[in-house]
């Protein structure tokens, strides 16, 4: 069998991180005093942390050619643009 | 009638590229007709300035349709037929990368059609207008804006999935497939238009999709209005539908126009000969203007109250997205400039897009500027912007395109003479109908009666004169093409000389289209094979050597199932129709199975050009670019709901209403579904049956567990002593719709599971097989990861 992907063990310890992320975000929301726009921004953050994680390594995206990596991060991007304005349209500046 | 019957199934089943064009070419025409006639009866309606022929709710559901119909179910079919026919063509292939899935994207959009029309039959159709606003569109009534209303969604999500599809074939079709060394600085206009079609097509629909989601779910939940009532948006009527509906409206307007620019940029170099002016910039300008379209959306809510900043920031973009017009006319200008032009009927229509193109580009500058919008917004110079430049430009270019490939597609030449009083009377009608509403600044859009005190009445009875003109007009071309096709001269494979690949197979060409691929060396000269070099103008012997074949039954099947869940799942008040939703799903499996179990042999060509993406076989990488639309769809509707929470005065306090041990149980359940998802790949590389087996059945497992703790945790939702949708409206109605729609994703991943286990034991998925799993790995991860983002907004914060 021709040597492809990764190996085994690579899945093992990206899923155990996954799994420990998942345990803090469950530890962060009962952790006393975080004030809320941090708590919201630290959860989102770790969301993308995982997502990343899975996108490169279970996905494999890491290997793949570049230029597919643009077909992605375009669309992530195109969303970002949509929803960013769509609110900025209501709240101008930041109350 | 044994050879009719087999000719049915023949359309029926066939996946060959050119059929389906032929088939997408055909229906859209139809549909043409259909939304034609539309149009005469509302313009017969306006001669007379009181209610006569049409009563205001008729005409109201005749002026949606006719929107909806013309702009998505004739322009952009139109051009995908053609696009269908002739890129694979231009591009040296020998069909589309998945030739099966092209049939299923046709017959999705049939069946769309289908529904669409029938929406007038089930107690009357949208009446909304196409842009389908609220709040019109979810009133507490479900049926209040038409009955119909809830089986166009449906008809529309059909078409949403037949354009996706199609949009992930045609851009893997354009980046795997190309004869071997054919770079994309050797596209004629038309692919070069295409590719960039189909790529907004990608990103712009999703957003669409998740509008119409929201829609459906605002008419039919029990909490009515969550999404798209004004107090949801910050105390603007339905903004947010108004961002979900434009950030996809504005590139759906280039969608439809972009096509027609492709084969005015074939048609002009033809007829002229010489090439077309400054085309790398054209090609540039069309990318450029793909990328500010998706920026400048804000400019059809300039009055809806949205903040100034914003309303400048569009202004901006919307200036910018003129620019590449200016660029691409000047080019088209140019290259007519002084030229020898042989006056046939396709450049013609041609020629008369273009300068139907300037006044329309023209007058959408005014638009673009505030202060004249304040003016003119709802009005008919609006009408009249939108029409020059889509049925001026998109409708008559799309026809000269017709009349320019007509010979090739059927061997046969049309009639010359017709066809040139066809353009004649089409131009004149054309500019009769539409040019008076550039002075109707005052007369409102959508009104089906207005006194006589107006003075609107003499224009309005010459666009009605207009509209007659340019529509019985439209029967010469149904005419001249129905009879040419069994008695027109015949045509050779190059009447007009053309240069591009298309013209060297025979007319109409083989269902391989070409004996042997063409190749094009560094220099740009071409090798057709068998020693025959040269120019492209000569005609070049084709092989009709042996070929599989390409009929599918599965196709057609699926989409019938699709079409039956969908209209189950709408048709009735309230919803959803057990008789229809059964069956649907029942066919839907059915086809979707023997899709699955068939044994297709795609037409290869040989060494095929494949930059940029080399490194990644044509299957991944169409899951991947389909990925890509998922992205934008999960985007949207996440968006929604923050959109709604951020706006909602109130909102349950973490692990309230929603548990977050629900939640995190299943977050856990689905990573080690991932886990195991990636080791049944990592099996299959190592040959590992067994491995392979266990790993799937693992995932099987913890999809199905999740799936069932999902389903708890709804009843228990539901079941709580104090109603969920009575007290927490919109918690309720966005957690039930987001979590419903990536239960769907779960429960199509589990059924993905279903088919491969059995094969996984029959020994399949080694070697190049493995691909299989991978293709399935990577749509469970995806799903996975909407969790992910799922699990935090709705659980933890
Ligand atoms: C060349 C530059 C263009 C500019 C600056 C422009 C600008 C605008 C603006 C500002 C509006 C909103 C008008 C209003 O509702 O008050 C508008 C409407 C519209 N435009 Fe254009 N436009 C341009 C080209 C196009 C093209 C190329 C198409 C189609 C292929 C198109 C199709 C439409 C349609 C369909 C509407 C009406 C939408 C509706 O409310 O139903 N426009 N345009
Ligand atoms: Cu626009």
């Amino acid at each position: 069998m021709r040597e492809k992907g990764l190996s085994v063990r690579v899945y093992i310890i990206v899923f155990a991180v996954l799994i420990g992320v998942t345990a803090g975000e469950l530890e962060l929301i009962n952790l006393p005093n975080l004030a809320r726009d941090f708590v919201v921004t630290t959860l989102i953050g770790l969301a993308v942390a995982k997502a990343a994680l899975v996108v490169l390594f279970f996905q494999e995206l890491k290997d793949e050619p570049r230029p597919l990596s643009i077909v992605l991060v375009v669309a992530v991007v195109i969303v970002t643009a949509l929803l960013s304005v769509s609110f900025l349209q209501l709240h101008p500046f930041h109350t | 009638m044994q050879i009719s019957g087999q000719a049915a199934k023949y359309w029926l089943y066939s996946t060959n590229h050119k059929d389906v064009g032929v088939l997408y070419t055909v229906t859209s025409l139809l549909f043409f007709l259909i939304g034609g006639v539309l149009a005469l009866s509302m313009r017969a309606q306006l001669a007379n300035p009181t209610p006569g022929i049409l009563p205001t709710s008729t005409y109201n559901e005749f002026v949606t349709m006719h929107g909806l119909l013309m702009i998505l179910w004739v322009l952009s079919p139109l051009a995908i037929g053609l696009a269908n026919y002739f890129i694979p063509l231009q591009l040296g292939a020998r069909d589309l990368a998945f030739p099966r899935l092209n049939a299923l994207s046709y017959w999705l959009y049939l069946f769309g059609g289908v529904g669409m029309v029938l929406t007038f039959f089930v107690g009357g159709g949208p009446n909304t207008g196409w842009t389908l606003y609220n709040p019109q569109t979810a009133c507490s009534d479900p049926l209040c804006a038409g009955a119909g209303l809830n089986v166009a969604t449906g008809a529309l999500v059909l078409l949403v999935a037949s354009i996706t599809l199609g949009s992930v074939n045609f851009i893997v079709t354009m980046f795997k497939m190309r004869a071997p060394g054919l770079k994309f600085s050797h596209f004629s206009m038309f692919p070069w238009a295409m590719l960039v079609t189909v790529v907004m097509m990608l990103y712009a629909f999703p957003s669409f999709l998740a509008g119409l989601v929201l829609l459906f779910a605002d008419r039919t939940f029990p909490a009515r209005l969550s999404y798209l009532s004004s107090s949801q948006s910050g105390n603007i009527p339905s903004l947010l539908w108004d961002d979900v509906f434009w950030f996809f409206g504005h590139p759906e307007v280039y969608i439809v126009l972009f096509p027609a620019i492709g084969v005015i940029g074939e048609i002009l170099p033809t007829f002229t000969r010489r090439p077309l002016y400054g085309a790398k910039y054209v090609a540039w300008s069309m990318i450029a203007a793909a990328v500010l379209s998706f920026i400048v959306w804000g400019h059809h809510m300039f009055i809806t109250g949205v903040s100034p900043l914003s309303t400048q920031l569009f202004t901006i973009t919307t200036i910018g997205v003129s620019l590449p017009f200016d660029v691409i006319t000047i080019s088209m200008i140019e290259t007519l400039y002084k030229a020898k032009i042989r006056m046939k009927a396709p450049v013609l229509f041609a020629i008369g897009a273009v300068a139907l193109f300037v006044i329309g580009g023209i007058t959408g500058v005014f638009l673009a500027s505030i202060a004249l919008d304040h003016q003119l917004r709802g009005t008919y110079f609006v009408v009249a912007h939108f029409h020059y430049i889509m049925v001026g430009a998109g409708i008559l270019a799309l026809m000269g395109g017709l009349y320019y490939w007509f010979p090739k597609m059927t061997g046969r030449m049309y009639n010359e003479r017709i066809a040139k009083l066809h353009f004649a009377l089409s131009f004149i009608g054309f500019n009769v109908l539409y040019f008076p509403m550039f002075f109707l600044l005052e007369m409102p859009r959508r009104i089906a009666s207005y006194t006589i005190n107006t003075g609107w009445l003499p224009l309005n009875q010459m666009a009605t004169i207009g509209g007659f003109i340019f529509g019985l007009a439209q029967l010469l071309l149904f005419a001249n093409l129905g009879r040419s096709l069994r008695n027109g001269t015949p045509a050779g494979p190059n009447p007009w000389e053309g240069w591009t690949f298309e013209w060297s197979t025979s007319s109409p060409p083989p269902p391989e289209n070409f004996g042997t691929i063409p190749r094009v060396a560094s220099d740009g000269t071409v090798d057709f094979g068998s020693g025959h070099r040269g120019s492209l103008a000569t005609g070049l012997p084709n092989g009709h050597g042996a070929h599989p074949s390409h009929l599918s039954r599965w196709p057609i099947i699926m989409a019938l199932g699709a079409f039956l869940f969908l209209l189950g799942l709408t048709v009735s008040s309230p919803p959803p129709n057990y008789f229809l939703l059964v069956p649907g799903v029942v066919v839907g499996v059915w086809g979707l199975t023997g899709y699955g179990r068939e044994a297709f042999v795609v037409p290869e060509g040989e060494k095929t050009a494949d930059w940029p993406f080399a490194g990644i076989p044509r299957a991944r990488l169409g899951v991947w670019v389909f990925l890509a639309s998922e992205i934008i769809f999960f985007g949207v509707l996440l968006g929604a709901y923050a959109f709604v929470r951020t706006n909602a005065a109130t909102w349950p306090a973490i692990n309230s209403l929603f548990e977050i041990s629900h939640g995190a149980t299943n977050t856990f359940i689905l990573l080690a579904s991932s886990l195991t998802a990636v080791l049944a790949l990592a099996c299959a590389r190592q040959g590992s049956k067994s491995g392979l087996v266990a790993s799937l059945v693992g995932t099987f497992a913890l999809g199905t567990l999740f799936l069932y703790n999902k389903a708890m945790e709804w009843q228990q939702l539901a079941s709580a002593p104090v109603s969920i949708f009575a007290n927490f409206p919109l918690p309720a109605t966005t957690y039930y719709i987001t979590t419903g729609v990536h239960g769907v994703h779960v429960f199509a991943g589990l059924l993905m599971i279903g088919y491969l286990i059995p094969n996984a034991l029959k020994g399949k998925y080694f070697g190049h097989g493995e691909e299989t799993i991978h293709h399935f790995g990577l749509y469970w991860h995806f799903v996975d990861i909407v969790w992910i983002f799922l699990f935090p907004l709705f659980y933890l914060i």
